[in-house]
């Protein structure tokens, strides 16, 4: 446990640091217009951007769901919670190459839709985009407030109000080159923290083989199953509706579409492997938690493993453990509050409201936007704390995703996808899926009653199968050059010259 | 079920390839920097990657997978 004083003065600490840090590379990198505020100008260099990318994957929820799920299902919990992840990074790079060809220098990737298909789908678009971005933001703070709120005794909403404080200035000041420095930080201190504190808490066993032998000898019988990389027994509760949700949630992220617009576009494909890989070797040193709580532990519940196991270490070991959660924390937070923020001032004001606006009441609304959302995700993320669990949380972001992929790979790969089969498809899906997610839970309605990864499969093959159906009885004939940018051959920045976004 | 051994070479190599994740993209950022500007003022426009590129990407990827399946079988 951390003192209340303690836990302020790394909040403070961490607060004064990144605002400082966002400070410096506004006026490095001159964040004056929209596109650098955007998309970092799209020159951004591949270490910068992977770090970026990897460690807004790295959530501050993998700190308890991987010692919950080793809980459960034991060795096999690693690669069932951090395969979905990584997948995420594989599927997202044939999407990211056509893109970028089709759109050298795009600002949101939901911009496309609307030259792709016209307003309807965009506005549609727009909706899934933004709920599963502030739930991303409310999922984030949500754990946040209830991990640095426990360990330090403060309460969890002042630790969220601070953190989305500190975010929301720091965003406002820097936009993408904010995030994603301060993310470079952030990863850097993440990853330095947990190589040392996870030998530390191995050690306070007595290491590797100690805490294997007390594991066997905890686990009984149940040992065979728990250390056993084959453990399929819960693969449809714990593997599969992660890897329909969470496993093409990279699709649909508008933060990672923004570090895939940022970086350099001869880098593509690398930043998106190394990165994804690398999340996963982060994922598999969080398990270390949990391993340690089935040996020192024989009656504790799987969701309480991380905070018990935790609870072994002596206090200074504890704040370094409170560091790589703020660090873990921020990066993903100012990720999805700089996604919104672009959101709002490209797709919703530029693209709907007013057409004629100039940069720089673009930018205004970016900075406006960045304050104005982390307001809206910390007020819904005390009414969430008090009323949804955290795993449901984590379903609802996922349903966003099974709406969108199968459409929108559609859209990129076969000119025949039209307006009417991607609107019903994103529309229908998404109604479809909220009403079995409702019925799985029993609010208002309790039939049919699906397991989740059911729900996330009903979501795919409804959004798929209609714009596939309805694309074939009512075709578009898109062609795909139209789309490029005006002017669109390539400068020296990796953009283009005279694209209707200067 | 896996052995002591296994179970404590697997933590360790986590360990190592958590390491190596950090220093590759610590090294890219100190020998690279921010951004492309002087890079693409000397060199000239960034064009798409080329195909040898998604091919070792994809390549990395392969591999990748083919060790998680193999870490299953080896560790069932």
């Amino acid at each position: 446990m951390v003192t209340q004083l303690t836990g302020a003065g790394l909040l403070a600490v961490w607060g004064v640091a990144m605002i400082a840090l966002s400070y410096y590379i506004y006026r490095r990198q001159s964040v004056n217009d929209t596109e650098e505020f955007i998309t970092a100008g799209g020159r951004a260099q591949v270490g910068l951007t992977t770090a970026s990318f990897a460690v807004t994957w790295m959530w501050a929820g993998d700190i308890l769901g991987v010692p919950q799920y080793v809980g459960i299902t034991g060795v096999a919990g690693i690669w069932m919670y951090a395969a979905p992840a990584v997948l995420s990074s594989f599927v997202v790079i044939p999407f990211a190459l056509r893109m970028r060809k089709l759109f050298p220098q795009g600002l949101t990737y939901s911009e496309y839709f609307i030259e792709r298909f016209g307003k309807i789908a965009h506005i549609a678009v727009i909706v899934v985009i933004l709920y599963t971005m502030v739930l991303g933001g409310v999922i984030q703070l949500f754990v946040g407030g209830s991990v640095i709120g426990g360990l330090t005794g403060i309460d969890p909403n002042i630790v969220m109000a601070v953190l989305m404080g500190v975010i929301g200035i720091y965003i406002l000041l820097g936009g993408l080159w904010g995030s994603m420095t301060t993310d470079f930080v952030q990863f850097v201190s993440a990853l330095a923290l947990t190589l040392i504190f996870v030998p530390l808490l191995l050690l306070e066993i007595g290491g590797p083989g100690q805490v294997y032998q007390q594991m066997v000898t905890n686990l009984g019988e149940q040992s065979s199953s728990f250390l056993s990389m084959a453990n399929f027994s819960f693969i449809e509760d714990l593997f599969l509706p992660y890897a329909l949700g969470l496993g093409v949630w990279g699709v649909v992220s508008l933060a990672t579409w923004q570090r895939v617009f940022a970086v350099r576009r001869d880098k593509t494909s690398r930043f998106l492997t190394i990165g994804g890989i690398g999340v996963f070797t982060t994922i598999a040193m969080y398990s270390v938690i949990g391993f340690v709580g089935l040996a020192a532990f024989t009656d504790v519940a799987p969701g309480n493993l991380s905070i018990e196991a935790l609870g072994l270490l002596p206090g200074w070991a504890a704040i370094l453990f409170l560091l790589v959660a703020l660090m873990v924390l921020g990066s993903s937070v100012d990720s999805y509050l700089t996604a919104i923020a672009s959101l709002t001032s490209r797709d919703i004001y530029y693209r709907h409201l007013n057409t004629d606006a100039s940069d720089d009441q673009q930018l205004r609304v970016a900075r406006g936007a960045s304050i104005g959302f982390a307001v809206v995700i910390f007020v819904a993320t005390v009414f969430a704390l008090g009323s949804i669990s955290f795993v449901q949380l984590l379903l609802i972001g996922g349903i966003g995703a099974s709406a969108l992929v199968g459409p929108f790979a559609l859209s990129l790969f076969w000119k025949k996808a039209s307006q009417a089969g991607f609107v019903s498809g994103v529309v229908v899906s998404q109604v479809v899926t909220a009403y079995l997610l409702a019925a799985s839970y029993g609010i208002v309605v309790s039939t049919p009653a699906l397991k989740l990864w059911e729900i996330m499969a009903v979501g795919h093959l409804v959004s798929t199968g209609l714009t596939l159906l309805v694309s074939a009885a009512s075709p578009d004939d898109f062609r795909f050059e139209s789309i490029a940018q005006e002017g669109s051959e390539i400068v020296t920045d990796g953009g283009v010259e005279g694209g209707e976004d200067k | 079920m896996m052995s002591q051994g296994l179970f404590s070479g697997m933590i360790v190599l986590f360990w190592l390839a958590e390491a190596l994740f950090g220093a590759l993209v610590v090294y890219w950022f100190i020998t690279q920097g921010f951004d492309s500007d002087t890079d693409t003022a000397r060199d000239g426009p960034v064009e798409l990657e080329d195909r040898s590129e998604t091919l070792r990407s994809l390549g990395m990827w392969a591999a990748f997978f083919a060790v998680i399946i193999l870490g299953i079988i080896v560790g069932a």
